[in-house]
């Protein structure tokens, strides 16, 4: 089936694909920076382990004390340049362009990731919950899963004015795994929700939303991955979105 | 041959302080001779006239990407040990990288200062196995042929 997509989608669309380019570039650049002030971090730890041997015969209390709290700081440290490569790592998956075969992944991660990135956008307006069940392996392409879940989790931040919680959730149901997110916000007026996954639909003001985000997780799920996506909502109560996607991908490869 | 020299880390990075962290790594845990540079060209000139043990290269970098240097290095000192360490991971520059150079392992940025000095302790004991095997065979060739020489004069002298 051919979609005829308007030009001005069309440049919106561009758009994103260079954003997409630009991000891959930008946690590229973060590698080496996180990669060092780890290493460093790790390597003051056991520099500090020597000085305190070196000097254990003759040392004051004092000295002892500023030994503690050097450690204390590089141990901080760690929580903090962990927390910069796992983001880095998240970034290089969510912005890859493209793997060519789908891989052999655990889905309740790549929930995790698309959760960890979606947090940078809400901060303490907004709770993040996950109830992750336990999943066999999952054939899938990663990339376009943490983008559609992410997708998903923004939406749901989009729909919630002020504060609120957004739960993110993974069953095993058969053969196929089951992800769920689930919103405190708005909801989606009954007339509108026929509308919902068609591509261009919008009811968020100009600039915040562009009536693409859904398109493209229709577009991982069912086109890439032969999923399902379906809804339920309550308009002032919220809207759970759920995606269904095989475990097994069939092999669409040339032969 | 009892060979006393330290064995040689050949570090490859544009960036200064990735050179700086891992230098720092190796001084500290390891007991090695460690070269460094920032500029891939000026790091295959080092290879044709000094002999390393292993070669530990970025991938992105200005002018000679990271597999082009290891192919180099591959070149001039084949039983070297060839690792990548880059900030740029995907599936294409890895299999080029395994088919290419020969390589022992692909690591990504950031690092874990535990396992890179494990794959670095590894990739240097490799190489140094490898070298062993050379001089025996050459050893072994040496004393074939002086056998050969020998069995040609005796049967020069009985028949």
């Amino acid at each position: 089936m051919i979609v005829e997509i308007p030009e001005e989608q069309l440049l919106e669309l561009q758009r994103q694909a260079e954003l997409g380019r630009l991000l891959a570039g930008v946690a590229h650049e973060f590698s080496a920076p996180a990669g060092s002030i780890l290493s460093n971090r790790d390597l003051c730890l056991r520099l500090l382990d020597r000085i305190e041997k070196s000097i254990s015969d003759s040392a004051t209390a004092r000295t002892v004390e500023l030994l503690t709290v050097a450690r204390e700081l590089a141990r901080v440290d760690q929580i903090a340049a962990e927390r910069i490569s796992h983001l880095v790592r998240n970034l290089k998956v969510a912005s890859r362009v493209a793997d060519p075969e789908p891989q052999r992944a655990n889905v309740n991660e790549i929930v995790e990731s698309a959760v960890q990135l979606g947090k940078t956008q809400f901060r303490d307006r907004i709770t993040l919950e996950t109830a992750l069940g336990t999943l066999p392996e999952v054939e899938c392409y990663p990339h376009l899963l943490i983008q559609a879940v992410l997708n998903l989790v923004v939406n749901a931040g989009q729909a919630i004015e002020g504060t609120g919680r957004i739960t993110v959730g993974t069953q095993l149901e058969g053969d196929m795994v089951h992800i769920w997110v689930s919103d405190t916000g708005r909801g989606i007026r009954d007339e509108d929700q026929p509308k919902v996954l068609k591509q261009g639909f919008t009811t968020k003001p100009v600039g915040v939303g562009t009536g693409l985000g859904l398109m493209m997780v229709r577009r991982a799920v069912i086109d890439d991955h032969g999923g399902s996506i379906a809804f339920e909502s309550q308009w002032g109560h919220g809207t759970t979105f759920h995606i269904r996607i095989p475990l097994q991908q069939k092999r669409k490869g040339v032969e | 041959m009892p060979d006393n020299r330290k064995p040689v880390v050949l570090l490859v990075d544009d960036e200064d302080m990735i050179l700086t962290s891992i230098r720092t790594l190796l001084m500290l845990e390891a007991d090695y001779e460690v070269v460094c540079f920032s500029n891939p060209a000026e790091a295959a000139r080092h290879l044709e006239n000094n002999q390393v043990d292993i070669t530990v290269s970025d991938y992105m970098m200005p002018g000679v990407n990271g597999i082009q240097l290891l192919a180099e290095a591959k070149r001039l000192q084949p039983e070297a040990t060839r690792v990548l360490l880059t900030g740029h991971a995907d599936k294409a520059s890895a299999i080029q990288a395994i088919n290419q150079v020969a390589l022992f392992q692909y690591l990504e940025k950031p690092w874990d200062n535990a396992q890179l000095l494990l794959v670095i302790q590894q990739g240097v004991e490799r190489a140094q196995l490898f070298r062993e095997l050379r001089e025996k065979i050459m050893e072994l060739d040496a004393a074939n042929s002086t056998l050969k020489g020998t069995q040609a004069r005796l049967l020069k002298a009985f028949l």
